[in-house]
């Protein structure tokens, strides 16, 4: 069978740290620069075959729909 | 009169043309093989006899015959939930899925031209009975070309108006015109987006055209149909690039993003025209009076 999620917020990236609290549902990565963020973001959304959104305030998110 | 020979062979002919002639590779690119096509005229060929026997039946008072078309509809009816099966069990093999609506519809369509066949083999049945076998076979013409026109189906063209809409980014988000179809995270993938997606506007003519079109159903099957024919540049994973149709809930306009293997504008629009209105999502609003009253 297949199971997986959907419609959840899969992974959080930012270099905004302040803007992220963790211990939420998502795990957190944290990037230092844009290119690592949008590099972080692209790998991972590749893998978990989500999407990324934008949120600009220096955070991705990856959401499964 | 004529012989019960006679009044069932061509009664079965005639059915068996009525269904092969609805059975065709059309845009739904379904179904597409000889062995999809067997199964078909099969069921079509046995339509077809149910209805010429039912004459001679009929003739000598053997009205339990009747029965038999009972166990037809039966049998036509799991035609229709086959088709809905098989075809849901392949939504997940499907780039832009045709969508749970889309499906019924097609499933619908098979059920009904069992029944064509059915009631084109009575028809000419009766008049090679009654009349002769030329007359039966002309019942039978005129009843294939009736149902063939009786079936036609309105499509996009004709409720509503489609045309090209501009592409752009404010920011992440990706926009046709002024409809806002969704937020876009990669920066490449804007760029991607940029450089060979193209945009669709569809305006509906009016307030039922309106109400259609903002069905979820008929959207997914214009991306569906629109991607099947034009191919689309996306593969499994990447989200992104998914054609998505979205609404301008003030006007009733909708948008729709996608990036077709072959980017032509012209063509994109003709595919989106030649879309039919699915049966489950059509809305008559102005046939009622309380409809018509809020629309002026």
């Amino acid at each position: 069978m297949d199971i997986g999620l959907k419609e959840t917020i899969i992974a959080v990236i930012t270099k905004n740290k302040a803007s992220v609290s963790p211990g939420g549902g998502a795990p957190v990565f944290y990037a230092d620069t844009d290119e690592e963020l949008e590099k972080l973001a692209m790998y991972i959304s590749r893998i978990t075959t989500g999407m990324v959104h934008d949120l600009e305030n220096g955070t991705y998110l990856i959401i499964k729909h | 009169m004529n012989s019960y020979g006679e009044v069932v062979t061509v009664g079965i002919l005639m059915g068996s043309i009525a269904r092969f002639a609805l059975l065709k590779i059309d845009y739904r690119q379904y179904p597409s093989y000889p062995q999809g096509y067997l199964v078909h005229l099969a069921l079509g060929f046995i339509a077809a006899s149910l209805g010429a026997v039912a004459v001679p039946a009929l003739i000598e008072k053997e009205y339990t015959a009747v029965t038999f078309l009972a166990l037809a509809a039966q049998q036509f009816r799991d035609i229709r939930s086959m088709e809905r099966e098989s075809l849901a069990k392949l939504e997940d093999t499907e780039l832009v899925p045709r969508g749970s609506a889309y499906i019924e519809d097609i499933a619908k369509v098979f059920e009904s031209r069992n029944y064509m066949a059915i009631f084109t083999s009575l028809g000419s049945s009766l008049g090679v009975y009654y009349l002769n076998i030329f007359w039966g076979i002309i019942t039978g013409m005129v009843l294939i070309i009736l149902f063939h026109l009786v079936s036609r189906r309105q499509t996009i063209r004709s409720i509503s108006v489609v045309r090209e809409g501009k592409l752009h980014f404010k920011g992440p988000l990706l926009y046709v015109e002024d409809i806002l179809i969704m937020n876009v995270g990669l920066k490449n993938s804007r760029k991607i987006i940029k450089e060979k997606g193209l945009g669709v506007i569809i305006e509906p003519k009016d307030d039922n055209a309106r109400a259609t079109l903002a069905n979820m159903g008929q959207r997914q099957a214009i991306a569906h149909d629109a991607s099947a024919l034009l191919g689309i540049r996306k593969d499994f994973g990447e989200p992104e690039f998914t054609p998505l149709i979205r609404r301008n809930h003030a006007t009733g306009e909708i948008g729709m993003f996608i990036i077709p293997s072959e980017p032509d504008i012209e063509c994109l629009i003709e595919a989106v025209k030649r879309v039919p209105v699915i049966e489950s999502s059509k809305r008559t609003p102005l046939s009622s009076e309380v409809g018509k009253k809020a629309a002026d």
